[in-house]
């Protein structure tokens, strides 16, 4: 049982505040990914709970204990960090067994909790090695088998994967989420690459300035963003945005007029904000279509096309000079240069005020993505 | 260089602009020995020509200011410098056969240099010490027993010296290291020593160690509440040489301090977190991270400062003059006394060649011994 609880977590340097107040509450065994932009405070609040940093103020919780003020060593957290750090002039052994050995544990017993856990990463060959003989990713693995021995009840992951080659990751992203399966203690995993947070997360913590933005399953972030920021972050390519004016409302719908000035209606909870002159529309790339059959049409001009083989990205241009990307299945035929119609279906369409808060009613979540997205990815 | 070839090449390949591209590797070498003349130049100079002089002079006996033609000599000037041997003196006993003994009660020996005089086997030889043993008494004797002095008085003073200065060095390199306001005015006054004359500095710690003025006897007294002291630090043969290692270590240890600080600089801030979470306490992290960390960067600190350290001239020039009783004189500062103060140049070159010698073997000893354990 190790829960993590934030309350009211707050960081300054100085004068600058950096986190503003944190609540987060964190289930025994959840897998929870801090996610963010560069700067937002993902590290920094990882840190804290790590106990590398201070909490300027506010309360940390780890299973029912409050370790604000305790050290970082008796806290019961391992982390992996970005650039691995292992002590270069041990050999893995001794990397793994380090903190076992600090903490006086008697020597038969290292040795069966490294080979444990050096069972578990596939590691045995590499044992005698030093950390300079491997390749980055046994390291990276060496990293998380040394968090594994101690047998924490927190594993903390800082940007594990962002020095490894984009297959690595792939493939270490699978092992750390199988590892977790396994394992089924608490992790919270920041990273800066949303795909991760979606493939791993059982729990999006979307961060900015220091500020949560939204908490909640990837489908959920994905499906319901509950403000621009969280919209537009969440989801490859990123989410299309239009300024639309508002020609009338009432407290259940809107109706607006596109930048080609073709008017459409929406439902939209806008009962707390009348007399709204500007709105924004936003629509996903991969639920805009070259195939006409949604139900609003627009033209745009095509600039760029990527073909990936299994979908095609078009990057347009729609009523002057508004950007749009487009994510259509398979090859397309659209060339650059061309005007093409694009279609969407308002039921896909998200709807944010002038202060960037969302206007459509959350959609509900399919029942099958509550199985968590962890075991859709592997199968 | 590499960059530019290749850009270069590719050029010529894809622009075709002309340019021959067949001349670019002789010029390079060329180039490569004019701009490294000049160091080259001063090398051979002030360095290699130096050593081969004196190697050459060292087989002569030339004198600085002589009437006499030089000669060669052989390995007469190694032979004075390196020639040891010893003899054992059996106590003076009467005509009953009984041993004779001074009034304190002390064995009696033949008088040691009629014995030298008389034997050919130990002509040029003089007493470099003595000591009893079962009623006998064995003598050792040296040619030049100052040398032997010297040799013994630079390796004690080495022996002192690196530890300390190294010592001193890391501990100030971790202290300058921390992130504090101000930490720069520290990192220039620990580091001021340096660059100051050790002439200068000689000259002020004379004064500190002076017997009844100085500033330590006056601190020792104050603190001991008068029950030590005073030390005659400099007059002392007891004390001469360790006043003079503490005086170089604090001097030059400044040096060390940024070689130290540079390497503490590279170590990762990471693996000191880590170690934090892997609950290691100060003691932890500078056993298992910094000294692992500052490996390479402490085998040139013990190499550099104990070839430096082999060097010591002037501070005993300054400050002892070699005594008292020659407790001080180091084979740098012997070399000096009979090459130049004496007028004996080849003397002094036989000494500076084997110095020389010394020195290298010790580096490369160091050297290997380092690189065995980097194995390990």
């Amino acid at each position: 049982m190790a829960d993590v609880k934030l309350t009211k977590v707050v960081k300054r340097y100085g004068d600058v505040e950096t986190i503003h107040g944190i609540d987060l509450d964190i289930k025994d065994g959840e897998f929870v990914v801090f996610v963010g932009p560069s700067g937002c405070g993902k590290s920094t609040l990882l840190r804290m709970v790590a106990g590398l940093e201070e909490i300027t103020e506010g309360e940390l919780h780890i299973d029912n204990e409050c370790v604000t003020s305790v050290a970082a060593s008796r806290r019961g957290v391992a982390m992996v960090f970005q650039s691995y750090a292992l002590y270069p002039h041990m050999t893995v052994r001794e990397n793994m067994g380090f903190g076992l050995k600090m903490a006086k544990t008697d020597k038969d017993e290292i040795k069966r909790r490294v080979d444990e856990s050096a069972k578990i990463l596939q590691l045995e060959p590499l044992l005698d090695r030093k950390p300079k003989a491997l390749s980055g990713g046994q390291r990276q693995r060496v990293a998380i088998g040394r968090t594994i021995v101690r047998n924490p009840k927190v594993f903390l992951f800082d940007e594990p994967l962002s020095n490894l080659d984009a297959e690595l990751r792939v493939k270490m992203r699978v092992e750390i989420a199988k590892l977790h399966s396994q394992l089924k203690n608490t992790m919270i995993y920041v990273t800066h690459d949303q795909v991760e947070a979606m493939t791993m997360a059982d729990k999006i913590v979307v961060l900015r300035g220091g500020n949560i933005e939204q908490v909640g399953s990837p489908i959920e972030l994905y499906l319901n963003p509950v403000n621009e920021f969280v919209a537009g972050f969440i989801g490859s390519p990123r989410m299309n945005f239009f300024e639309c004016d508002v020609i009338s409302q009432t407290s259940s719908s809107l109706r607006l007029r596109l930048p080609c000035s073709t008017e459409v209606e929406l439902d939209a909870d806008v009962s707390a904000s009348p007399g709204m002159s500007k709105v924004k529309l936003g629509i996903r790339p991969e639920h805009l279509q070259e195939d006409h059959q949604g139900k609003v049409k627009i033209g745009v001009d095509v600039d760029v096309v990527e073909h990936l083989g299994g979908a095609t990205y078009i990057y347009a241009r729609y009523a002057g000079d508004n950007e749009l990307i487009v994510q259509a299945g398979g090859l397309s035929p659209v060339r650059r240069g061309h005007h093409c119609d694009i279609s969407f279906d308002l039921d896909q369409c998200h709807l944010f005020d002038c202060n960037g808060l969302s206007l459509r009613a959350a959609q509900p979540i399919p029942l099958q993505t509550e199985v968590s997205v962890q075991e859709l990815v592997l199968g | 260089m590499n960059a530019n070839t290749s850009v270069n090449s590719s050029d010529t390949l894809t622009v075709s602009s002309g340019r021959p591209s067949e001349p670019q590797r002789p010029p390079r070498k060329r180039y490569v020995f004019l701009m490294s003349a000049p160091a080259l130049l001063g090398l051979f100079m002030f360095l290699v020509l130096p050593f081969l002089m004196a190697l050459g002079m060292s087989f002569t006996d030339q004198r600085l200011l002589s009437p006499n033609a030089t000669e060669w000599v052989g390995l007469r000037n190694y032979d004075r410098l390196l020639n040891i041997s010893w003899l054992v003196q059996e106590p003076v006993s009467d005509a009953a056969g009984n041993l004779k003994q001074t009034a304190d009660g002390e064995l009696v020996y033949p008088r040691l240099r009629s014995v030298l005089r008389n034997d050919p086997e130990y002509k040029d030889f003089k007493e470099y010490t003595h000591w009893s043993f079962d009623n006998k008494r064995v003598v050792l004797l040296a040619k030049d027993p100052s040398f032997i002095q010297s040799i013994i008085n630079t390796l004690l003073f080495v022996i002192l010296v690196v530890p300390i200065q190294c010592g001193t060095a890391l501990g100030l390199a971790l202290l300058i290291n921390q992130k504090l306001r101000g930490i720069f005015l520290f990192r220039t006054v620990f580091f001021s020593p340096v660059v100051t004359s050790i002439v200068v500095v000689s000259i002020v710690w004379s004064f500190l160690y002076h017997k009844d003025l100085g500033l330590f006897n006056h601190y020792l007294s104050a603190m001991s509440f008068g029950l030590i002291g005073p030390v005659d630090w400099l007059g002392d043969p007891d004390w001469a040489m360790p006043s003079i290692v503490l005086m170089s270590a604090w001097q030059a240890a400044g040096v060390q301090m940024l070689i130290f600080l540079a390497g503490l600089q590279g170590i990762s801030g990471d693996l000191y977190e880590a170690a934090e979470l892997d609950g290691a306490g100060p003691w932890g992290k500078f056993v298992n991270v910094t000294l692992p960390g500052l490996k390479n960067t402490t085998i040139f600190v013990v190499i550099s400062t104990t070839i430096q350290a082999f060097g010591l001239f002037t501070q005993v020039d300054v400050m002892t003059r070699g005594g008292p009783q020659g407790s001080t004189s180091t084979v740098m500062y012997h070399a000096v006394t009979k090459g130049f103060r004496e007028q004996d140049i080849a003397y002094g070159s036989a000494i500076s060649v084997i110095f020389f010698l010394a020195i290298l073997a010790i580096a490369l000893l160091q050297k290997r011994f380092f690189d065995k354990r980097e194995d390990a």
